[in-house]
């Protein structure tokens, strides 16, 4: 499912994708569909495929602060003037976590090209984010260094949840996982909260 | 050396001048504190091999806590998980003293300067380690082996201790109950009865844990060419000395060790002593010396009576001390009998003086004549005042190991071997008469006595006092290493001073005779104790009103 398109980066690792909206694909996304911590594809020409995952959302709206008297209401502006669009957008931040190559190997951790404007945001299945987690001796999260290290607040209690999917995802890993969930949790909650 | 693998770094100067710093991964575990490694370093010209012993060893660089919280989950489990899959993630930094090259002429060398940072260290081949370690290899004569380095494989690295170094400087075996202090004094025995060695060895027993050195008579091993080792085994009766082959001094220091002598006292023994002519070879009895006690002229004595003594008491006490030392009639004092000196001691032959069930009091001056008497006897002859038809001539070197040393030289207290000690351990090496002392408090062993023994072998040590009193007179082995005592196991010591040419950690050998020194199976000898029991007359409990009653009831009477 096509959930967005990249529109802008922060930097090598951080890319912002705009939802598409109605009209713009069949079935625009709901909410649930690009939820923090979702993870997400993006497809290159090559025929790899950089697999990230949503850690923001921001709602644009060119209308808010725009409280001046109007000639007309909403209803009528759709009579009055066509083709005008709605400029109301949602975005979504999304953190590069790996790659997969086209002979289907998974690597996690920086990945080595860019993306580029426009390319398409996909969402993630639950093979798909079983096979990317798979290693040959089990299960591997090696992204998970960089996303705690990238600084954003969100982004330790985005690595609980994707820790939390993982032990259901992994049962056999489920108790490695819950250590390192743990952790995580113990340093963002009760040592920032102590 | 430098064709060997490298196992660590060296990082730096450590913090004394002669020690360095190191940091290695250690994936094997091969540097063990008190393990031997090596740099390649040019000194004065020449390419040398740098040796130093392992004191310390620290964390640099391991899993968080928090990885470890799941005790079915091991840490490098998670660390997996996030990508970190080293086989050998963690990183530990080792204090090294330098011990410096090994000369055969010098010994070590110290080079003087740290090693620069970044220079490859490696372990020390065994067979340089072998060579360097021990002031005498493996195998030839005068070399005593008592075991392999600790940190090698078993044999390996052979230990061996020079005999003329701890036979002449004295050797201190410390360890706590069931270290094995025993067994390595027997093994060290061992060595010293080989066809190689032959040497005089006296033990002094009081626990009779040495008659099953009785077996190396029988052992091939202790045979060689026109030699058979022997060992004589002796109960303190077995033992006369006659009364009057004592010298003056002898019968001073066991009166006024063992029971005190006042000034007066010491004065009549001395005119009585005159009287019977002790000490001018002449013969004389016990009763001959009690007559010439009782028939001091009281007026004769010089200053007698300046503090009013009264002599008839003066002399009753007098007796009553000689009655109890030099009187006894189960003693080893004799008027007739005499055990020769060269019987007891003499090359090739262990003599084992057994003293167990002998109160304490006794087996000190049982222990104090048999040093008194051999330690004159080699200083008379090597002095060449005596000669071969005297009956205290000892041609040769002697060795007195001393069981339970801190009973005949305990701290703050004297004895009457203390003195005697001191005087060996200070002038025996000039007459070829050297102890070995063992302990297991050394905390209440005479520190200087404990000071003076050359070479240290110590076992597992517990107790603080004993760990202090160790640190304290044991100069040789590092601090370091001292803190090792309590984590020692049975049979494994630090060998430390003279008879090494640097401190090792020391896995004791296995012994060739059987050890007699093991713990008594308790609760084997109560089972067979009770089933040579007769059996419990109920009957007697139940006419015993007492019996039926319960505890509380004894205590508070019957509530109504």
């Amino acid at each position: 499912m096509r959930l967005a398109r990249i529109v802008k980066s922060n930097s090598h690792v951080e890319y912002v994708a705009q939802v598409m909206r109605p009209g713009e694909v069949d079935q625009a996304p709901a909410p649930a569909d690009y939820a923090f911590g979702t993870f997400v594809a993006v497809p290159r020409m090559d025929g790899t495929v950089a697999v990230g995952v949503v850690f923001d959302t921001t709602l644009v709206n060119p209308e808010f602060g725009t409280l001046g008297p109007r000639l007309t209401s909403g209803a009528e502006l759709h009579t009055l003037a066509p083709d005008q669009l709605p400029e109301t957008a949602t975005l979504i931040g999304v953190l590069l976590l790996g790659s997969r190559s086209a002979a289907g190997e998974v690597t996690q951790g920086v990945v080595a090209h860019a993306l580029s404007v426009g390319d398409a945001v996909q969402r993630l299945d639950d093979d798909e984010f079983e096979s990317f987690h798979s290693a040959d001796d089990g299960l591997r999260a090696a992204y998970l260094p960089l996303l705690l290290a990238h600084g954003h607040p969100l982004t330790s209690e985005l690595a609980l949840a994707i820790t939390q999917r993982l032990v259901a995802a992994f049962p056999a890993h489920a108790g490695a996982v819950a250590v390192l969930r743990d952790s995580i949790a113990w340093r963002t909650r009760i040592e920032a909260a102590g | 050396m430098s064709s060997a693998v490298p196992v660590g770094t060296t990082k730096g100067p450590g913090e004394s001048p002669h020690a360095y710093t190191l940091v290695a991964p250690d994936a094997d575990d091969q540097l063990k504190i008190g393990e031997f490694v090596a740099y390649d370093a040019r000194v004065d010209g020449e390419l040398r091999s740098v040796l130093g012993r392992i004191d310390a060893r620290r964390p640099l660089k391991l899993y968080p806590d928090a990885f470890m919280a799941d005790p079915q989950v091991p840490p490098s489990r998670v660390a997996e998980l996030i990508g970190f899959d080293h086989a050998t993630p963690e990183l530990y930094e080792f204090d090294v003293a330098v011990l410096g090259y090994f000369d055969d002429a010098l010994g070590f060398v110290n080079p003087r300067v740290a090693p620069r940072a970044g220079r490859p260290v490696y372990l020390v081949p065994d067979d340089v380690l072998a060579h360097a370690l021990s002031r005498i290899s493996h195998g030839l004569p005068g070399a005593a082996h008592i075991g392999s380095l600790l940190t090698r494989p078993r044999d390996r690295v052979p230990v061996t201790l020079d005999v003329n170094e701890f036979a002449s400087t004295h050797l201190a075996i410390i360890a706590g109950t069931g270290a094995g202090k025993s067994y390595l004094a027997g093994v060290i025995v061992e060595e010293l009865m080989q066809p190689s060695v032959g040497a005089a060895v006296v033990i002094v027993d009081p626990h009779g844990e040495y008659g099953t050195l009785e077996e190396i008579a029988n052992h091939p091993g202790f045979r060689g060419e026109g030699y058979r080792a022997r060992t004589l085994v002796v109960r303190p009766e077995q033992i006369k000395i006659r009364r009057d082959l004592l010298h003056p001094s002898d019968i001073y220091q066991l009166l006024g060790t063992t029971h005190g002598l006042s000034g007066p006292q010491r004065e009549v023994l001395r005119l009585a002593l005159r009287a019977v002519g002790v000490g001018r070879d002449r013969r004389w009895t016990y009763r001959q010396l009690t007559e010439a006690v009782n028939d001091v002229e009281l007026s004769g004595a010089r200053n007698a009576d300046d503090e009013g003594a009264d002599y008839a008491l003066v002399k009753r006490a007098l007796m009553w001390r000689l009655n109890a030392t030099l009187g006894r009639q189960d003693g080893i004092f004799d008027d007739y009998e005499h055990t020769s000196l060269q019987e007891l001691i003499r090359p090739g032959q262990c003599t084992v003086v057994q003293l167990n069930e002998v109160p304490r009091e006794e087996q000190q001056i049982i222990a104090a004549t048999l040093l008194r008497r051999s330690f004159d006897g080699r200083v008379g002859t090597a002095k060449q005042r005596i000669g071969s038809d005297h009956e205290q001539y000892l041609p040769a070197p002697v060795f007195t190991l001393i069981e339970e040393a801190h009973h005949f030289a305990p701290a703050g207290e004297e004895v009457p071997t203390t003195n005697l000690l001191k005087q060996i351990l200070a002038e025996g090496r000039k007459f070829g008469f050297a102890v070995g002392l063992i302990s297991q408090r050394p905390g209440k062993l005479d520190q200087d006595v404990l000071s003076q023994c050359m070479t240290q072998c110590i076992l597992r040590v517990v107790n603080p006092v004993d760990q202090q009193a160790i640190a304290g007179a044991v100069e040789s082995a590092g601090r370091e290493l001292l803190a090792e005592l309590p984590a020692l196991s049975k049979g494994q010591a630090i060998v430390a001073g003279a008879a090494i040419n640097t401190t090792v950690l020391c896995r004791v050998r296995p012994r060739l005779t059987p050890h007699g020194g093991e713990s008594p199976d308790v609760v084997d000898a109560w089972r067979r104790a009770r089933s040579q029991l007769p059996p419990v007359d109920r009957s007697l409990e139940a006419a015993d009103p007492e019996s039926a009653r319960t505890p509380e009831e004894r205590l508070f009477g019957s509530i109504q």
